[in-house]
């Protein structure tokens, strides 16, 4: 493939996401009804046109949504407002992601884990005696909770979402990019191995049989600058392999710390900055500090940084900040204003991680006591509504609602995998200039990201996680060897030959636009 | 902090140049080279704390621009007592149980090592190793006096920086490599510096260690005299060049003198970074071009990187000042199982042993790595008489801060697992502390083991993970008790 545009055009728009009454953050296995709003919620998206004088030649609106994560159902439904509207947009142009904070309204709505099944899965369940129909209270037990449900959030956020994307695309106008390399330590590998080989996400590191951190750490930043024909910045696109998820237990809606990133970057770059957050495969990593987190806690508090909670997003903020400031005068010496642009997006099959009857068993004995406690307190419930005016009442029954389906459903996949052994997934890779974008739907672990960055020819590679299709964790090899949390069959729906996969085809990708 | 057992502090530095004025072997590397010219200079510098109470508070820190500390092959090497018998005949007043000297690590200084690379006679005009072990002797010598009768009443404060600069040099690949040399067993699922732009490439090994300890001394009027700079990298991103240099540590020290003021000490310690290395196995494009693009060597952009960290956390520092803190430096001497050497393992290596001695009958000069061979049998028959090695381990407690030694170059995992469990607010490990006997090999870990390639081979280890957990355990165990007293 070679490039056929001589010029690009470009456009931002954001949106506010933020719903105006209580919502069930997502993020834990127990609901939180959210009590206020700590910062907002919001959807940025960046438009590019590539065309030449024979007019446009590829398109792609990236989109970014301060959510825990994407559904298809989510993405389809933007489509659909998208292919209603005139403009040329192509909806399948539109890519959305999520940074993964776990403050943010709760907007899956397809009952747990179904919509792994691909486009066949009503089928699929239906065929198996399941009901297929979307719930509207999505991941959640219908128990009465006082909040928006996340069916009605997902129709509140998809109007918003494609306003956004369709006035960026409205506003393109010709410009430059420029991009590069910064650091800042952020993300940690938030799994912790031991001496009798196994993995806990979160372990205890202070402890004789601590062994090691089981995995990499990633504390580059990559940074793509958009300007205006008078050179002026108009937005970033910011790469971090780190989710945000600093204040993940919050009962607040909240970006997390790409808010405190935001307002720093504005007060730096000017308060009509666009900025598009994505987070970079990040499966195994987290803000959380692990290993010298009472040196860290000592500088916050010498640092005069708020409180405990904000000051490890303010530090992260201007770390981030720090690392764009250090990038871009460097960047912007080698502005591209006719930077090569070519968009592939396909659906690429990948072998599902195939689970064996142990495998259900172990998952159905670990749900076990959930299930049994669901039911004791459902009966509680039943028995004595009054319940419902104990402060936060729904915890324990959502959590065990939640654990209890967790097991449920890898008995589902163990029925379905074989008439389906393969997981079709919408992948995009872009190239803009010497950079390439590439998107997966997963918490992916760190270890595909460096395989695909180090064999893509692009300059730099900015991988995007979360994209689509409420993607669970994708495990590395050796996380599956030491197990836990985050690598066990019950987390993950695709295991490393699925990974192995996603690594060729998004390096074929790329490799053939350069 | 409990502040009983609290005393006055006071500090002196000192600093001597180690340079050579002529041509010298660099040590380091496989092969011989010939210096052709200096990079900055290589220096030793001394920083004393005492307090006026406690003989065992006092502490020597001594920073070398050293690979290492040895004069002679394994366990005839005794530079350290040659280091503290000319302190004891100059300044008898100095405890030097308690003076550590430290290797930044550095490829590029001048070997010390006799024989390092054979008996040949070197050409005219370049240094031998006794007279560059001479030198460097008598620097730490001087140094250490200087900074022992200069110590003034000052303060301390630390802090905690991040930069990026270590990074895991351990690349690991889905098909084991067979490829074996001999003297210096390769094969495995792991190669040191392996290229990461392979469809084999799996993942980076192990871990990276980003932070970077700070301690600040000032004086009675709270100005900056010094700082102690702990790092989990080794100096070796210009490692294969043909001159005398200290490589990043010049960058780092001219960088903060440019900022601060050219009095302003600088004391490199390198934490637990066996498996580390300024080398970037991955996005090597990408910051070559951002390298490039800001007009710096990346051994400047260290610079840079470490002295913005020194920055940040200054104005912290600069706010927490002690200049009465509770300062206690314990000595001891550990045992350490060593890495046995199996019967398997020396029949191999008598074979590789008698390939290479061959090969240098036929003229290939392969002195060193046939040294290594010989090594590894003599350790096989030493292991039936004396199953472990000594270590001289150092613990210190300064306030909130605590320093522990070791003698190798100890994988990052051993210095997480200690970090993880000090009772310290921070913790700074200092590897390569020079010990007599053979010091500075490679310690791995359980998984560098488990995956072999250089530096988790017969041939590199003296002691492997079950005397790594020992040095985990007796330094937790001894910080804690410092903490508990």
């Amino acid at each position: 493939m070679g490039s056929i545009n001589d010029r690009v055009k470009m456009g931002w728009a954001q949106a506010d996401i933020t719903p105006d009454q209580p919502v069930v953050l997502a993020g834990q296995f127990h609901a939180r009804v959210s009590k206020g709003i700590m910062d907002p919620v919001t959807a940025t998206a960046f438009a590019v046109e590539a065309f030449n004088d024979t007019g446009p030649q590829g398109q792609v609106v990236m989109v970014s949504c301060d959510l825990a994560s994407i559904g298809n159902e989510l993405r389809d439904a933007v489509r659909e407002r998208i292919q209603a509207a005139s403009g040329g947009l192509d909806p399948f142009s539109v890519f959305i992601g999520a940074t993964h904070t776990h403050s943010a309204p709760d907007a899956r709505i397809v009952p747990y884990g179904m919509e792994q099944y691909g486009t066949e899965y009503k089928r699929l369940v239906s065929d198996h005696g399941g009901s297929a129909n979307a719930s509207r209270a999505g991941m959640w037990p219908d128990i009465g909770l006082e909040v928006m449900s996340p069916a009605d959030y997902l129709e509140f956020a998809v109007g918003r979402i494609a306003d956004a994307v369709l006035e960026a695309w409205e506003k393109r106008e010709p410009g430059g990019i420029a991009y590069g390399l910064g650091h800042a330590v952020i993300g940690r590998n938030r799994r912790l191995t031991y001496r009798d080989g196994t993995s806990q996400m979160y372990g205890k590191p202070g402890t004789p049989e601590f062994s090691h951190v089981e995995g990499y750490e990633d504390h580059s930043v990559y940074a793509m600058v958009t300007y205006d024909q008078d050179q002026k910045i108009t937005g970033m696109v910011v790469n971090v392999p780190c989710p945000s998820q600093v204040s993940e237990h919050i009962y607040q809606i909240s970006a997390d710390y790409w808010h405190e990133t935001r307002v720093e970057l504005r007060k730096r770059f000017g308060s009509d900055l666009f900025i598009l957050p994505q987070c970079a495969p990040a499966g195994d990593q987290s803000p959380h500090v692990l290993i010298g987190r009472r040196a860290e806690e000592r500088m916050w508090r010498l640092k005069g940084r708020d409180t405990d909670q904000n000051a490890p997003r303010q530090e992260i903020a201007l770390k981030i900040a720090d690392a764009i400031s250090d990038i871009v005068p460097y960047a912007e010496k080698e502005t591209d204003w006719t930077p090569p642009f070519q968009h592939v997006c396909e659906t690429v099959d990948l072998p599902r991680r195939m689970i064996s009857e142990q495998d259900v068993e172990d998952a159905l004995e670990e749900a076990r006591p959930f299930r049994e406690q669901y039911e004791k307190l459902v009966a509680e419930l039943e028995s004595n509504p009054e319940i419902r005016k104990t402060p936060r009442w729904y915890t324990e029954i959502t959590k065990a609602y939640r654990r209890m389906e967790r097991g449920k459903r890898v008995r589902t996949r163990l029925e379905l995998q074989t008439a389906n052994p393969d997981m079709p997934i919408e992948v995009h890779v872009v190239r803009l200039g010497d950079v390439a974008f590439a998107t997966n739907p997963f918490e992916l672990y760190l270890d595909y990201a460096l395989r695909i960055r180090e064999l893509s020819e692009a300059a730099q590679t900015f991988l995007i996680q979360k994209a689509g299709c409420n993607g669970t964790y994708l495990p590395s090899r050796r996380s599956i060897a030491c197990g836990g949390y985050g690598s066990v069959p019950a987390s993950t729906d695709i295991g490393p030959d699925g990974g192995d996969r996603l690594v060729e085809w998004t390096v074929d990708t790329i490799n053939r636009m350069w | 902090m409990n502040t009983d057992h609290c005393s006055t502090l006071n500090i002196g530095w000192a600093t001597r140049c180690v340079t050579p004025e002529r041509p010298v072997v660099l040590g380091a590397q496989f092969h011989m080279r010939i210096s052709d010219g200096v990079d900055g200079p290589v220096t030793v510098t001394a920083m004393a704390l005492s307090t006026d109470d406690s003989p065992n508070s006092s502490l020597v820190f001594v920073a070398c621009d050293v690979g290492g500390f040895r004069h002679k092959w394994y366990d005839e090497n005794n530079f350290l007592e040659m280091c503290r018998e000319t302190l004891r005949a100059r300044a008898p007043e100095i405890d030097v149980s308690r003076v550590i000297l430290n290797a930044t690590h550095t490829h590029t200084a001048p070997n010390t090592l006799i024989k390092r690379y054979g008996e040949e006679p070197l050409p005219d005009g370049v240094a031998t190793a006794e007279e560059c072990m001479d030198v460097l002797r008598e620097g730490i010598a001087e140094a250490v006096v200087e900074a022992w009768n200069n110590r003034k009443p000052g303060g301390v404060s630390y802090g905690l920086g991040t930069a990026v600069v270590g990074h895991n040099r351990r690349a690991t690949y889905f098909a084991e490599d067979s490829s074996r040399r001999a003297g210096a067993v390769v094969g495995g699922f792991t190669r040191m510096y392996g290229d990461t732009n392979d469809p084999t490439f799996s993942h980076i090994e192990g871990y990276e260690d980003h932070y970077v300890d700070l301690l600040y001394t000032w004086d009675e009027e709270s100005n900056l005299t010094g700082v102690v700079v702990n790092l989990a990298s080794p100096s070796q991103e210009t490692e294969g060049a043909m001159y005398v240099s200290a490589d990043f540590w010049h960058e780092i020290r001219e960088e903060i003198r440019r900022r601060h003021g050219s009095h302003i000490q600088i004391l490199a310690q390198c934490s637990t970074a066996g498996d580390q290395s300024p080398h970037r196995l991955w996005y090597k494009t990408a910051e070559e071009r951002m390298l490039k693009l800001r007009g710096l060597t990346m051994r400047e952009e260290i610079g840079r990187r470490v002295a913005n960290a020194v920055d940040e956390v200054l104005p912290v520092a600069k706010a927490t000042i002690e200049t009465e803190l509770r300062c206690e430096h314990l000595v001891s001497e550990i045992s350490l199982p060593r890495r046995i050497v199996s019967d398997e393992e020396a029949v191999a290596v008598r074979d590789d042993l008698a390939k290479l001695e061959a090969e240098a009958r036929a003229g290939t000069n392969n002195y060193r790595i046939a040294q290594r061979a010989r090594r590894v049998l003599e350790r096989y028959e030493q292991q039936k008489q004396s199953p472990d090695i000594p270590m001289e381990l150092h613990l210190i407690r300064l306030g909130d801060v605590a320093f522990a030694t070791n003698r190798f170059e100890l994988f990052l995992d051993y210095g997480i697992r200690i970090k993880a469990r000090s009772p310290a607010v921070q913790t700074f490990l200092v590897q390569l502390a020079a010990n007599d006997g053979w010091d500075g090999t490679y310690l791995p870990s359980e998984r560098a083991i488990a995956n072999r390639g250089y530096g988790g081979g017969v041939y590199d280890n003296e002691v492997g993970p079950e005397g790594g957990r020992v040095i985990v355990e007796e330094t937790v165990k001894g910080l804690h008790e410092l903490w508990s007293r």
